[in-house]
């Protein structure tokens, strides 16, 4: 955070991030396996996986608040050129959490301490990273809950989380979380607990954030089609992996993992009559086992021989566009194309 | 219970420039009063608390006659009438003055041993299911070892360190309640430190002990608090208890448990004499448990905030 940093430089890098957890018995299960990614300023990248792929435990590691027995086995994070990782939990306190990176949650209300009003959780960020009179703090705070669109926030900021609606308490959860400026802010599932015409209020409000203060976020979901709409890079993780990341438009166009586009296929299209809804069958690897080949072939309508025995690199398919999956890879010929 | 502000009221009356007045220590005051009014049984509670307590604090200003003081020009056994309320005891002691005095005793110690239990207790347990590892399994194996004591026997044994009297009763109910407590803070804090808004707390940056005492703790106080008030109780008749043994209060010092005990030989000839320091008992029980609710209710953050 001290070297001044260049147009280029991405804000954040982390690279061949991997993330373990040591099972009793000694087994190990791998939460998060060599995943490298870069975030620039103002920029949105938007992770997509099912249930236990890893996105969470990937978001918490940047600011290294992975679970026990989880551990960051292997990996750097960068900011601003920075190993983040090699910090303490007093320098992450200090200089990480709440004014570089930031996080919102899935549910909001459980997010929320009940037992104080929103204006002392708002406060209470101020009272760690700024030195500001009591004064400041409160206007400081009603300010942002203004700029977070809730209506009457001089009256509202006084009262309890449970009085609030499930929108407006993301919302006073996004402040909270923005109330340091934090560069970064990971989004768990920001909108899935939330009713479907909140959701665009929270991903409208999301990215005005984005516009004005050059504020990037980490936009995790299941949801491929609301990430390839809001977001300008799409990580896909499977069983732990990286299956697929490039820029939005070019991954919603134009797919090449077998499982992006079974992703794809499983969400109804509104202007698509009478089409079936394909979900993609089998579940998900034991992620303590070890598997020789690709770990999505047990799934794959694609799949080949090959895909058994040999596990699949990360294959640069077109710039800047990465696919794991041997239908790209040179020695494997064939189809070269994924797309639908 | 909780009166979820009405979306349309609170968005469109009064203008987003209307700063309402910071609230007063006397509006808040008035908070607690309205409360109060709404939940008759904690008012029962707090008045008959109330009344024990100024009992207790004037005691030789309400009692007609001094504890011990043997009425020579009486017969014992005396039935209720206007000079002694009560009636007298075996002694031809004033009955009414002895349950007004006893008070004291009953209060003090239940008061005393229940807060020094709990202060010991319940931030051992809140660190131990904070930290966790080896420093819970060592408060927990202690309290293991504390409660496989029956208080009987630890008022024995505390008799044979520090001789009898009231502090052994106290030091007793002090040890006894320690494990109960730290069990309890533990458990909460077990459950507690798991929810999202404790991992929020750290996202922010926030220190861990403040962590322990904003988003733990306030969480948690509440079933301490009905545990210490149920506990004020069991106090008051462990006190009984042990001072019929032989152990705690020690005649003539007036302890309604002791009253009661005495009470029990002249059961047949005066069965009044049992129950005016048993009623009293129950009445103080009673208060214990009404305000222990009320108070409850009152910490519950939904009550607090459909109040303002």
């Amino acid at each position: 955070m001290t070297r001044p940093s260049h147009q280029s430089d991405p804000y954040i890098a982390a690279k061949n991030l991997t993330i373990e957890f040591e099972l009793s018995g000694g087994r190990k299960l791998v939460a998060v396996d060599d995943v490298s990614f870069e975030i620039n300023r103002g920029e949105i990248l938007g992770i997509v996986g099912e249930s236990g792929s890893g996105k969470t435990i990937l978001a918490k590691s940047i600011l290294q608040l992975v679970p026990p027995p989880g551990k960051i086995e292997q990996g750097s994070i960068l900011i601003d050129g920075v190993d983040i990782l090699q910090y303490s939990d007093e320098e992450m306190r200090k200089r990480v959490r709440g004014t570089e990176v930031s996080m919102i949650f899935q549910e909001p209300l459980s997010a929320l301490n009940p037992s104080f009003s929103v204006g002392w959780q708002i406060e209470e960020v101020f009272k760690l990273h700024r030195e500001h009179d009591r004064n400041t703090r409160r206007q400081m705070a009603v300010e942002l809950l203004r700029k977070v669109s809730i209506p009457d926030p001089e009256r509202r900021i006084k009262e309890y989380p449970h009085q609030f609606s499930g929108g407006m308490q993301q919302r006073v959860l996004i402040a909270i979380a923005l109330a340091c400026d934090p560069k970064l802010l990971i989004a768990d599932e920001p909108t899935t607990a939330l009713d479907v015409t909140v959701q665009a209020d929270i991903m409208d409000l999301l990215q005005k954030m984005r516009e004005e203060t050059g504020l990037a976020i980490l936009l995790i979901s299941h949801n491929l089609n609301l990430v390839a709409e809001r977001s300008d890079q799409i990580m896909v993780l499977y069983a732990s992996q990286l299956m697929e990341m490039g820029p939005s438009a070019r991954i919603a166009e134009h797919p090449l993992h077998p499982y992006t586009l079974g992703l794809m296929d499983s969400v109804p299209d509104i202007e698509v009559e009478d089409q079936k809804i394909t979900a993609i069958p089998g579940e998900m690897p034991d992620l303590t086992l070890t598997r020789g080949g690709c770990v999505f072939q047990p799934r794959c309508k694609k799949a080949m021989e090959v895909c058994e025995h040999v596990a699949p690199e990360l294959i640069e398919v077109e710039p800047r566009h990465v696919c794991r999956c041997h239908l790209f890879s040179s020695e494997y010929s064939g189809v070269t194309s994924g797309g639908r | 219970m909780s009166t979820n502000s009405d979306p349309a009221g609170s968005t469109f009356d009064d203008g987003p420039a209307l700063i309402r007045p910071r609230r007063t220590r006397a509006d808040a005051v008035r908070v607690w009063l309205r409360f109060m009014r709404g939940n008759k049984m904690m008012m029962i509670g707090a008045a008959l608390m109330l009344v024990i307590v100024i009992v207790a604090v004037f005691a030789p200003l309400i009692a007609p006659y001094s504890y011990n003081e043997m009425m020579t020009s009486e017969r014992p056994f005396e039935r209720p009438s206007a000079s002694h309320l009560f009636g007298t005891d075996n002694f031809g002691r004033d009955v009414f003055s002895r349950v007004v005095f006893g008070s004291r005793i009953s209060l003090g110690v239940a008061l005393v041993s229940v807060f020094f239990g709990t202060l010991l207790g319940v931030p051992l347990g809140m660190l131990a299911g904070y930290i966790g590892g080896w420093f819970d399994s060592l408060v927990m194996r202690f309290s293991d070892a504390v409660m496989s004591i029956p208080t009987i026997l630890m008022a024995v044994a505390v008799t044979a360190m520090i001789g009898s009297g009231l502090r052994v009763v106290i030091l007793t109910l002090a040890l006894v309640f320690i494990p109960g407590g730290a069990r309890l803070a533990r458990g909460m804090v077990y459950s507690v430190k798991e929810r999202e808004y404790v991992a929020a707390a750290k996202v922010i940056g926030e220190r861990r002990t403040q962590t322990l005492l904003r988003y733990i703790f306030p969480n948690i106080v509440a079933p301490i608090i009905v545990q210490a008030t149920l506990r004020l109780s069991a106090a008051v008749l462990a006190e009984a208890t042990i001072s019929y043994l032989g152990y705690g209060t020690q005649a003539p010092t007036p302890s309604w448990g002791l009253m009661l005990a005495d009470s029990q030989v002249y059961m047949w000839q005066a069965p009044l004499l049992a129950v005016f320091p048993g009623l009293a008992l129950v009445l103080l029980v009673l208060a214990g448990n009404l305000l222990g609710d009320g108070l409850r209710d009152l910490l519950d953050p939904k009550f607090r905030g459909s109040l303002q």
